[in-house]
């Protein structure tokens, strides 16, 4: 029905008969004395005012009608919530990025989450997270089919000790005590721990390897994809759910239901909506645009929301990439140290090894072995001093790690294969996202698993482009390619400083195109809107 | 109120609804305000109580 037809209904023509009756009533008369006028006058009004008082109860069951019938409009214009659907798929795509990590380069210990377990442990753990720590560690172990025992953590006299009471599986209190007791002879106790843990993983290398080829094949298999296509499956699943949800009917009107979005900004009249569109047209009128003309822009602005929001996350990981250019330079002088570096730890885990038998030799262990306290004091004080020269070992060692890996870039690598050299040093990432602090808010899981996401975003496009060896300004190449699509865009609008409020513009307009492209209008957004604006109002008066 | 009219209502557009509602919330507004005083003041009583002893 259109506006005449609301004029045709009963109920409107009544009022207008209504108001018509009431506005010429007559009130007063001019006949008689004043008494008679006044009597006249008060029986008038008397009279319509019982008239309104039968016409009002017919009004307020109307109106009583219009809401009940609102309700039920709003429910069936209120589109289908597919939340469920997306949390499926969602765990799908979860499920593909650990698929990627697995089939990927990085190391064993990293795919089977024991670097993030073993990197936990920092000198702020406590005595009960670094127990638990332990036992996270002992389980994933067994998981992949290796029982741990004492014989495990035998890389110190203080972890063997530590452990054996831990094995033991006694109260929190006796484990303190043990903890202490060790704590005054051994003051590194949970450094020594850290690196017995490492030292674990290096033992059980081959098993690792071989519980990831085949935890890999069985879920190359249950996902039906090969090892060379589960990138692009994953890109692929990926950016099919991303859609779906970025042009959701049901999530996008509920962000103008629950006022998260002023809807009348982003309504066609709007100068909000004018505003933000002008300001990306290079004639600074977007209404004054032929229609093809009007195409290329929008089109143009889809491909541009998704490359700033690239750039954004770029400028976050962006010292990643200044340190691994500067290690770049490094990486010719880096090679032989680090293969001398991995020779003095294996010498040197020889000496701790040497120790630690001397030890168990003075402590009585062994055949003809006779119980030596000098000994055994002098043993641990010498397994003190090669742990501490140890740990310093394995840290420089760590920090040439990444520097290593680089040397197997070429000259026409790119941004993305920078960041994915990255992946390939676990202490390398530890590293990064601890001493960066917009990091400090997440784990370090959080944000490697963040950095994975990123990486694998379908919507990449200058990451895998640009070259990274090549001293390339980032933010100029994207300001040049959207300019020449026609944008108005320059440098500076898009720096680290002013992406922020430059991509609030684009979120607006880009939220306006995912409407448009979806099922709902945004004219039906509005009517949900002001229907359910109109119940809330009535709830909230019958209250 | 009629079912005609009921059915009528039913039928009519979203947009129509919201019209409708407006209109009669304005009506029903405009019938209240609409309702006159018929209270006669207790001085003028009381003078022509006086005028007919």
């Amino acid at each position: 029905m259109n506006n005449n037809s609301l004029e045709n209904l009963s109920l409107i023509k009544k009022m207008e008969i209504d108001r018509t009756h009431i506005d010429e009533f007559i009130l007063d008369t001019d006949e008689g004395t004043k008494r008679t006028k006044e009597k006249f006058h008060r029986q008038a009004c008397e009279k319509r005012n019982t008239y309104i008082q039968n016409q009002l109860p017919l009004y307020e069951k109307a109106l009583s009608v219009v809401l009940d019938l609102m309700s039920k409009r709003v429910v069936s214009l209120m589109p289908i919530d597919h939340s469920n659907e997306y949390t499926a798929e969602l765990l799908q795509v979860d499920n593909l990025l650990n698929l990627v990590k697995l089939n990927s380069d990085i190391s064993n210990s990293f795919k089977l989450k024991f670097d993030f377990i073993i990197s936990s442990i920092t000198d702020n753990t406590s005595l009960q997270d670094l127990n638990s720590i332990l036992n996270s560690f002992i389980l994933q172990m067994q998981q992949i089919g290796i029982s741990l025992t004492i014989k495990d953590f035998q890389y110190t006299m203080f972890t063997e000790r530590y452990m054996n009471t831990f094995f033991q599986k006694v109260d929190f209190s006796v484990l303190k005590d043990s903890f202490e007791k060790i704590y005054f002879a051994c003051p590194d106790i949970k450094l020594q721990l850290k690196m017995n843990l490492e030292y674990i993983l290096g033992k059980y290398t081959k098993e690792l390897e071989k519980y990831v080829v085949s935890l890999k094949n069985s879920e190359l298999t249950r996902y039906q994809v090969t090892a060379n296509d589960v990138v692009s499956r994953y890109i692929q699943v990926r950016q099919m759910v991303g859609n779906k949800i970025a042009m959701d009917e049901y999530y996008n009107t509920k962000l103008f239901l629950d006022g998260k979005k002023k809807l009348a900004d982003y309504l066609p009249d709007s100068a909000a909506r004018a505003k933000n569109y002008d300001m990306f047209a290079t004639n600074g009128n977007f209404a004054s645009l032929e229609d093809v003309e009007k195409d290329h822009y929008n089109s143009a602005m889809m491909g541009f929301y998704l490359t700033l929001n690239e750039l954004k996350k770029y400028y976050s990981y962006e010292f990643m990439i200044q340190d691994l250019l500067e290690r770049y330079k490094q990486k010719d002088t880096i090679k032989n140290l680090y293969l001398t570096k991995k020779k003095e730890i294996d010498k040197e885990e020889s000496v701790r090894e040497g120790i630690y038998k001397k030890y168990l030799k003075a402590s009585g262990v062994g055949l003809f072995a006779k119980k030596n306290e000098v000994n055994m004091q002098d043993a641990m004080l010498k397994m003190n001093e090669q742990v501490r020269k140890l740990h310093d070992l394995y840290a420089e060692y760590k920090d040439m790690d990444i520097t290593y890996h680089l040397m197997t870039l070429n000259e026409s690598a790119t941004i993305y294969d920078l960041f994915m050299t990255a992946l390939k040093s676990f202490p390398f990432l530890e590293k990064s996202f601890s001493t960066a602090e917009p990091f400090s808010e997440h784990t370090l899981e959080e944000n490697i698993q963040a950095l994975f996401r990123f990486l694998y975003n379908p919507n990449n496009s200058f990451l895998r482009k640009i070259n990274a060896l090549v001293n390339y300004n980032v933010t100029d190449v994207v300001a040049e390619k959207y300019k020449l699509l026609n944008l108005n865009i320059t440098s500076e609008m898009i720096n680290i400083d002013n992406i922020d409020s430059t991509l609030e513009s684009v979120r607006f307009i880009n939220l306006i195109q995912n409407v448009d492209r979806s099922k709902i209008q945004f004219h039906t957004i509005e009517n949900i809107c002001k229907m359910s604006d109109i119940l809330a109002k009535e709830k909230a008066s019958e209250e | 109120m009629e079912e005609q009219e009921i059915l009528e209502i039913q039928t009519i557009s979203d947009d129509d609804l919201l019209t409708l509602h407006d209109r009669l919330v304005a009506h029903i507004s405009y019938l209240k305000d609409s309702i006159l005083d018929t209270t006669v003041p207790e001085s003028e009583e009381t003078s022509d109580e006086q005028q007919q002893s």
